[in-house]
């Protein structure tokens, strides 16, 4: 097909009567609908997250219980029938609050960085 | 594709979401000039403009830099706006079997200003994809292949096309409606 200096009506034709125009503050509009769909996907995201963790943990708990649970509760009775099984608290709980501050240290950290 | 887009593309991907306002400055118009001509509502064609940029920000990551920006966004654009047509389910009108013609008058036709009015009315009973393809390539005077890739045809395919489409226009000016 070849385009010729011979449409002259059609190219005339094809001309706006009136010119149109989108409105001069159409891109910030877009852009303003653009983050607000990026932060809902985020808390989307964020939120399925949250579910499936709590999801995997429960099914991980129920599944230890159904597995080995008689035989921890059997155990944890031995331990504690024991004269000196008390005597394990102290460092447990030191290595728990240990483990704690490390885990909150961490958190504060790579939530500055990221 | 410049390259300075090259490197705004990939700013944006990297998190840089308000580098895209320059491809919205530089190509909502563009965009805009293709939709506005399928769907004549001011507020309508605005609002699938913004589906279109939205759509393309989305996919930005599947963007490969084989055509132009401008190009890729035109093609979201254009297909945008006919789905919004499809749901709305509008009709054209229609002129399959063409009779016999001679490119002799059609080329007449269409170089008769006083027809212009004509021409202008038998333009708009055109199908919503026809419209668009004598647009882009009488009006904007794009390439046969940046049209190929906007439509999603075969450029050879077009040039055919558009021969059909000068007839059917020039029937569309004769009898006013396919009858």
């Amino acid at each position: 097909m070849e385009q010729t200096a011979k449409d002259r009506a059609l190219m005339k034709a094809l001309t706006p009567e009136t010119p149109r125009q989108l409105p001069s503050n159409f891109p910030y509009v877009t852009m303003r609908r653009i983050k607000a769909e990026q932060h809902l996907e985020e808390s989307r995201q964020r939120k399925m997250a949250i579910v499936t963790t709590i999801l995997v943990s429960l099914a991980g708990g129920a599944a230890l219980l159904y597995f080995v649970g008689g035989t921890l509760w059997h155990t944890l009775l031995r331990i504690f029938e024991q004269p000196d099984a008390f005597a394990l608290i102290g460092p447990t709980l030191f290595c728990l609050l240990f483990f704690a501050l490390v885990n909150h240290w961490l958190s504060k950290h790579f939530a500055m960085t990221k | 594709m410049q390259t300075d887009e090259k490197e705004l593309i990939a700013r944006i991907l990297d998190g840089h979401a308000e580098d895209y306002g320059y491809f919205l400055e530089r190509y909502s118009q563009e965009a805009f000039a293709i939709v506005v001509r399928l769907v004549p509502q001011q507020e309508d064609a605005e609002e699938l403009v913004q589906d279109a940029f939205v759509r393309a920000f989305n996919r930005l990551d599947t963007f490969e830099g084989r055509s132009t920006f401008s190009t890729w966004i035109c093609r979201i654009a254009y297909t945008t706006a006919i789905s919004w047509l499809r749901k709305r389910r509008m009709k054209y009108l229609s002129i399959d079997d063409q009779p016999k013609l001679t490119d002799t008058e059609v080329d007449e036709a269409f170089d008769d200003e006083s027809r212009i009015e004509e021409l202008r009315r038998a333009i708009t009973l055109l199908k919503p994809d026809e419209q668009t393809l004598i647009t882009l390539y009488y009006y904007d005077n794009r390439p046969l292949n940046d049209i190929a890739y906007i439509l999603d045809a075969e450029p050879n395919t077009l040039a055919t096309r558009l021969h059909r489409i000068r007839r059917k226009l020039y029937l569309l000016m004769k009898h006013g409606t396919n009858s």
